[in-house]
């Protein structure tokens, strides 16, 4: 197939056989992946099984990514809301006081001064 | 005291004037052949002539211009200025007449011609070896792959199908330089382009079509800063509001095991099935396990800085060098760049299109608008679906679900180098 002197069959070769090949090996990664992950997830069960358990602490829940993204959402919110009252609410006016002091030797100037000074 | 230093000064001058009587005399007398006597307006005319005024052309002044827009474009503009500052620099230096810091004759017909080496090559000359063996490319690619997190795309591995759907423009943009007279090798590396990968692009091009390299990586890393300018319209002109509007689930977390095992399983899949594609490929797992692995920080925060940081100004101004008036200002240039626009507008839609595609068969349904992150361009693509996403509802966040797309827009042009690579690499 000739047309503009161009050969068109060897650039459709190039193009349909070229874009096949790329969707293929990138199918094949997904396959893989979900292979991956379908085996992945039977490890960690296999490994959080209750006869396995030793402690149900914590960290053991946290590492477990069981937790959905609304759950997540809702902690994150709740110890925002915590963590955010228990500051000192604050109004804001800043006021200059003047605060008169009682003579004592221990502020006076005079004392502080160097007498001897000739 | 004053008159002890006089005394001095007299006696060295006398000593001076008697050495120099002396010395003049013994060459007078020992020297056989004449010296040949320096004319001051032969010398003056030698000195014009190899000024760069004087062998100044149209073309060299259109080149320098181009350069300095370029210069413009990086510092002023911000358009990829890492890489467009040091290839416009290298475009300055090498359209600087009488310079000679390189010349295209020592790499003609796609050969380092090693001999020529000998009689006296230019700085860039030497640089541009990294970018002729194609070393330069593969040290960046180590450094993407250890600054890229594959997460999002292990979490989500239908995103690789959108990073290979983007590689719809590399295809499409090879007819279409066919069609417009490029030779099969010229098409493939002007697709390439498509792929919004700066290193892939000039990897293929340096194996298939090294005369073309300086206009291709100019259209390459121009369009990439233009990424938020090309891509907006295409996305809006290809979906609804509502499509827009999709909130996707949110990705599952991935364990550091799978994080670690996925550079080594793809590099093994990959290589076995398409060795042409190893060389990048290779290079950006080696990366990606430095840093999953998590066993040579050192090595990784290397490869992610230093290591990148040289080789990007190497690659810069080499590439820039190639761009010498005769090899840029021709007509093929213009179809470059213009044909290159086309390349990343079809990658784009091809991305979208397939998300669209995918949403009548899939439960889950997926934002079109990540699809076009498909096109690589980490992360500025994925950052562009973000955007786009919130403009139609500003409670939307699909960053992390279009870096799935965008790193395998990574892989997905990579593999299609190596295909265009073994199919058209003589």
């Amino acid at each position: 197939m000739e047309l503009l002197h161009i050969n068109w069959t060897n650039t459709l070769t190039v193009v349909g056989f070229g874009f096949i090949v790329v969707i293929i090996i990138l199918t094949l990664l997904i396959l893989l992946l979900l292979l991956f992950e379908k085996s992945m997830s039977f490890f960690v069960s296999k490994k959080n099984h209750p006869s396995k358990k030793k402690k149900n602490t914590a960290l053991q829940l946290a590492n477990q990514h069981s937790l959905s993204g609304d759950e997540v959402a809702a902690i994150s919110m709740a110890l925002h809301l915590y963590f955010d009252d228990v500051h000192d609410f604050e109004s804001n006016v800043i006021k200059i006081k003047r605060v008169e002091r009682r003579y004592s030797p221990w502020s006076s100037k005079i004392h502080g001064l160097n007498n001897f000074q000739k | 005291m004053t008159k002890k230093i006089y005394i001095l000064l007299l006696f060295t001058l006398i000593v001076a004037a008697v050495s120099f009587t002396l010395s003049s005399q013994e060459i007078t007398t020992s020297s056989v052949q004449p010296e040949k006597n320096i004319s001051v307006i032969e010398s003056f005319t030698n000195f014009v002539n190899s000024m760069g005024f004087t062998n100044m052309t149209w073309k060299i002044l259109v080149m320098l211009s181009v350069s300095l827009v370029l210069l413009y474009l990086a510092i002023v503009k911000q358009f990829e200025p890492l890489l467009l500052l040091p290839i416009a620099f290298g475009m300055l230096l090498t359209n600087l007449p009488g310079a000679g810091l390189f010349n295209a004759e020592l790499f003609a017909d796609g050969h380092v011609h090693w001999d020529k080496f000998a009689n006296g090559a230019g700085l860039l000359d030497y640089i541009y070896l990294g970018v002729k063996l194609g070393i330069y490319p593969c040290i960046i690619f180590i450094g993407i792959g250890a600054m890229i997190d594959f997460a999002p795309l292990i979490a989500n591995p239908k995103s690789l199908l959108l990073g290979a759907a983007a590689q719809l423009g590399i295809f499409v943009t090879f007819v279409t330089a066919v069609a417009l007279g490029f030779t099969p090798q010229e098409a493939g590396s002007i697709g390439i382009i498509g792929g919004a990968d700066g290193p892939t692009a000039i990897f293929l091009t340096t194996k298939l079509a090294p005369h073309i390299l300086g206009p291709i990586a100019v259209a390459a890393y121009s369009y990439m800063a233009l990424v938020p300018v090309i891509q907006p319209p295409i996305m809006r002109l290809l979906t609804t509001e509502n499509e827009r509007k999709i909130k996707m689930q949110q990705l599952r977390i991935v364990s550091k095991t799978e994080k670690m095992l996925f550079p080594i399983i793809v590099t093994i899949i990959v290589s076995l099935l398409l060795p042409a594609a190893t060389t990048l490929i290779g290079c950006l797992m080696l990366g990606n396990l430095m840093r999953e692995s998590g066993a040579v920080e050192r090595l990784s925060k290397t490869v992610q800085n230093e290591l990148m940081n040289i080789t990007t100004i190497f690659l810069g101004i080499s590439v820039g060098a190639t761009a010498t008036a005769d090899a840029f200002l021709n007509i093929q240039t213009i179809m470059i760049l213009s044909i290159g626009i086309v390349a990343f507008g079809m990658g784009t839609a091809g991305g979208v299109l397939l998300a669209k595609f995918m949403n009548l068969f899939t439960k889950n349904k997926i934002n079109p608008l990540i699809g076009s992150a498909g096109v690589s361009a980490v992360p500025m693509a994925a950052r562009v679906s973000q955007i786009e996403g919130q403009k139609a509802d500003n409670k939307n966040y699909l960053l992390m679900h279009a870096m799935g797309p965008n790193v395998a827009g990574v892989i997905g042009s990579a593999v299609a180098a190596g295909i265009l690579l073994s199919m058209l690499g003589r």
